[in-house]
């Protein structure tokens, strides 16, 4: 990897020392102005630095009671030239800055839109049919403006996708929107790049990430949204547990923020019963586990804060079985 | 002027209460630096705890939990109880009312309130961010500031206002001080450029910190009374919240950063022997900076959900501040143009500061402009950035202008040599933990996390490498500093040269600083004195000279 090569010349589609592939029809316009400041900057900071450094050597101290040379106090015909031109400078940028801004926060009418809605701590993707995607990714045709309608279920979360050059907060209480242009693949294989939320969360934050899914083109991505029907299937099951359950319920290991789900299995199986909060015993079973992803704040199992959002809405009947037969295999 | 007076304010009352209750600016000055020194060294403890942590992806050796709760401790105690207290209240107290031929500042006792409130209001933030195992972040947005598993942000937001009230009183103080007690014939223009700096600061810190005070009220309403204003479940707006967070929060920043900016500018000239270029420019770029600092906020909010007329309203306000402030360095830089320029510590760092607070400033084009922000904002640039203003410049200047004082405040001299390896380790440092911050947020790396792709590992080792050579550079510094208190040579009055009025005083000044009232003229006038080879210093009062008639000991 020639990091210095790279270092010197501007980012292409592949990414470079400085910024990721530029995978959207938007990031060219956001680079240029990336790169018009940097060498804007490296220019004026060399500039600084080498007149400081220059000055400084030539007219370093050689004895102690050295006096300085006769120089003007002040130069305002200079001093005003050199605050000119760093406002005309910053005003372009402004305004180059201001018109990228305002396409990036413009989505074109009749743009494909999907709904996002992101929790603590995962992010959950729905279709204008309704299709949950099953691995939990954003899937996304190529070449067309696809807007993202965002909500929040908790607190401020983030979209960012950096090779697009996106992001935009997500609030509880609104909806945000973002929306961005993918470039179509150069091959016949989907690509993925990398979703992350950038708005502190907490516990999580940091793996609240996924991928965004680039189809090649309009009839791949066609096909894939036709085959997103989920069978309640054990791998149905792991498949949600992984993307959505696994950063708070643990199956081995240490105790994370939920009831660890080996122990829940085994309830199960053997139809205990597990105390709650306020001192009563529930029976594990199916309908419990049912309660416990629709409304997880009806019951709170004894030493668990109530922390959990609902899923109601977000988990249909095959997804739910599919939990509840992935639950079944872990009593072993 | 060789040995050390019998009478200076160190000596001139003994025990633990002379101390305590002192109304010496002298003394409480010295009291604010210990102070904010431990906390800086706690928070810088809690920074290497938090870089040794990203050393490696996923858990290197502490929980998600355990991260959260360092990096928002890390940040509140330097925010809080280091970088907006440290200058003014070390820097500024022991130094502003010598510079201005007074005995005191305007309201000693006001002086001596703000630093228990600065105690009580530390202690009471720091004791409730661990009581309640804050893990906000230093920003505390809400709604998850608020969350009911969450108590304690009310007492840490009052621990902060009580602190803002410590920063009211200093700024108050300072501000009366500088237009009541300036010495005959120091007319505005008159005024050395340290004290434009504080005096813009000063402003700052009374005229934003009432916002603070606003904020906090409007949490306990929330919480108390049930009245929806940040919270969404109860009809309230967490952007609301962002925004009072920012309109005190971004004008601190030039609490933070103008101090150090006015360091600068006595550090530059004193040691090239030469005023200021453009004095009026670099005095009204303060100013201007203050002024438009309170403008600016809305560019922390880009992506926050604001509508994008505030977005361009803000994105312009904000470039108008980097006018000033490229004014300032491109003055500086003129300065050192025919002058006789010194390499010694204080010096040194004044040369660093024009490199890492340039590319700090720099670097904020990146994120004024709005396009580039979108990609940028809240991701490892904007940490990088913040570090190159606040520690390559607010903490670099403060180093500076601690070597360049701390002859007059010890009245000894610290050895040179490790002092200028101290400044060139901290150079290598922080360079090496913040470049890469750059480079790693460009790429996408987004702050405040815990675990990262492993594309970024190599990053993230460079910059904890970097953060060790740091922390090896700050204990030789507090070593060759600790020990020059015991061993150190005797400090001449002015060692540097230094034109303005705090070198003619002793080393270390006497209880009333001057015992008649000096007179003065341009603050930047060299001639009037000479170099002593036997003292290593220089003494005032020779043929052209322009300075005070008295030297400070009778």
């Amino acid at each position: 990897m020639n990091a210095l090569g790279s270092l010197l010349l501007a980012a292409t589609d592949a990414g470079g020392f400085w910024l990721p592939p530029q995978a959207s029809e938007q990031a060219a316009d956001v680079d240029w102005l990336f790169w018009f400041i940097f060498y804007l900057c490296t220019f004026f900071f060399v500039l600084i630095i080498a007149v400081a450094g220059y000055f400084s050597w030539v007219y370093r101290r050689q004895t102690p009671d050295q006096a300085p040379l006769p120089s003007p106090e002040h130069n305002t015909p200079l001093e005003v030239f050199w605050s000119v031109v760093p406002l005309v400078l910053v005003i372009y940028i402004f305004y180059v800055g201001f018109t990228g801004f305002m396409h990036l926060s413009t989505s074109p009418a009749g743009s494909y839109t999907i709904d996002v809605v992101a929790q603590k701590w995962s992010w959950s993707f729905r279709y204008q049919d309704g299709t949950v995607p099953l691995d939990g990714k954003l899937h996304v045709p190529p070449g067309e403006p696809i807007r993202l309608v965002m909500s929040s279920q908790d607190v401020l979360h983030s979209l960012f996708v950096p090779a697009f050059r996106v992001k935009q907060d997500i609030v509880p209480g609104r909806y945000t929107t973002l929306w961005f242009t993918p470039k179509p693949p150069p091959g016949t294989e989907p690509v993925e790049y990398l979703l992350t939320c950038t708005e502190y969360c907490g516990t999580g934050h940091s793996a609240m990430m996924t991928q965004v899914v680039v189809h090649p083109t309009r009839a791949s991505f066609e096909a894939w949204l036709g085959a997103q029907v989920p069978e309640p299937t054990i791998e149905t099951g792991e498949r949600i547990y992984r993307q959505l359950c696994a950063s708070c319920h643990n199956i081995d290991g240490p105790v994370g923020q939920g009831p660890n789900w080996r122990e829940l299995a085994q309830l199960l199986q053997a139809g205990g019963a597990r105390t709650m909060t306020d001192g009563s015993s529930v029976v594990v079973d199916e309908e419990y586990i049912r309660e416990s992803i629709m409304e997880p704040q009806a019951r709170i199992a004894a030493g668990f804060q109530p922390v959990m959002p609902t899923f109601k809405g977000q988990l249909k009947e095959p997804h739910i079985g599919g939990l509840i037969a992935y639950i079944r295999t872990l009593a072993q | 002027m060789s040995t050390v007076p019998t009478d200076n304010y160190l000596t001139h009352s003994r025990g633990f209460l002379s101390w305590a209750l002192t109304l010496d600016h002298k003394r409480i000055g010295v009291m604010y630096l210990i102070s904010t020194l431990l906390a800086f060294f706690v928070a810088g403890v809690l920074a290497l705890a938090v870089r040794t942590e990203l050393f490696s992806p996923g858990l290197t050796w502490v929980t998600a939990d355990t991260y959260n709760r360092l990096f928002t401790l890390h940040g509140a105690i330097m925010v809080f109880l280091f970088i907006i207290p440290a200058i003014p209240g070390a820097l500024g107290n022991f130094i502003l009312p010598i510079m201005l031929g007074a005995k005191d500042v305007a309201f000693p006792r006001l002086n001596l309130a703000s630093y228990y409130l600065w105690l009580i209001g530390g202690a009471l933030a720091v004791f409730s961010i661990l009581q309640g195992g804050l893990d906000t972040g230093w920003t505390f947005y809400t709604p998850y500031s608020t969350e009911s598993a969450r108590k304690g942000v009310v007492m840490v937001v009052t621990g902060v206002f009580i602190l803002g009230f410590s920063s009211i009183f200093t700024g108050l103080n300072f501000v009366v001080t500088i237009h009541k007690l300036r010495p005959p014939g120091m007319t505005w223009f008159r005024l050395p450029l340290f004290l434009w700096g504080i005096y813009s600061t000063a402003l700052v810190q009374v005229l934003a910190t009432p916002v603070l005070g606003i904020t906090l009220l409007l949490l306990i309403v929330e919480s108390t009374m049930r009245i929806g204003i940040f919270n969404p479940d109860m009809g309230g707006d967490p952007v609301l919240f962002q925004h009072f967070f920012w309109f005190y929060s971004h004008p601190a920043v030039y609490i933070m950063i103008l101090p150090g900016l006015a360091i600068i500018s006595e550090l530059i000239s004193c040691h090239s022997r030469k005023p200021i270029f453009g004095y009026k420019f670099v005095a009204f770029s303060s100013v201007a900076i203050a002024a438009f600092g309170f403008l600016v906020w809305g560019h922390h909010m880009f992506v926050s959900g604001q509508s994008t007329l505030m977005s361009m309203i803000f994105s312009a306000l904000t470039f108008s501040v980097s006018i000033p402030t490229a004014v300032k360095m491109f003055n500086w830089t003129a300065t050192l143009y025919r002058g006789s320029i010194s390499f010694c510590t204080p010096m040194l760092y004044a040369l660093t500061f024009l490199f890492t607070f340039g590319i700090g400033g720099l670097t904020g084009i990146f994120l004024g402009a709005l396009s580039t922000d979108v990609h940028l904002h809240d991701t490892y640039f904007v940490v990088a950035h913040f570090h190159y203003v606040m520690m390559g410049g607010a903490v670099i200047a403060m180093l500076g202008g601690m070597h360049h004082w701390w002859p007059k405040m010890t009245g000894r001299m610290y050895n040179e040599p490790l002092a200028k390896l101290a400044c060139l380790l901290v150079f290598i440092g922080f360079n090496t933990t913040f470049f890469v911050q750059f480079v790693m947020g460009s790429l996408g790396m987004p702050r405040r996390y815990y675990d990262y792709v492993p594309e970024f590992t190599i990053y993230h080792q460079i910059s904890t490498i970097g953060s060790y050579i740091l922390a090896v550079a700050f204990v030789l510094m507090a070593g060759y500093l600790i020990a020059s208190l015991f061993r150190g040579p005797i400090a001449p009055a002015n060692p540097w040269g230094g034109s303005t009025l705090e070198w003619h005083c002793a080393s270390p000044p006497p209880h009333d600083n001057f015992a008649i009232t000096p007179t003065v003229g341009e603050p930047y006038d060299y001639s009037g004195m000479a170099y002593n080879p036997q003292t290593g210093g220089w003494e005032h009062g020779h043929p052209g000279k322009a300075g005070p008639a008295t030297h400070g000991t009778t």
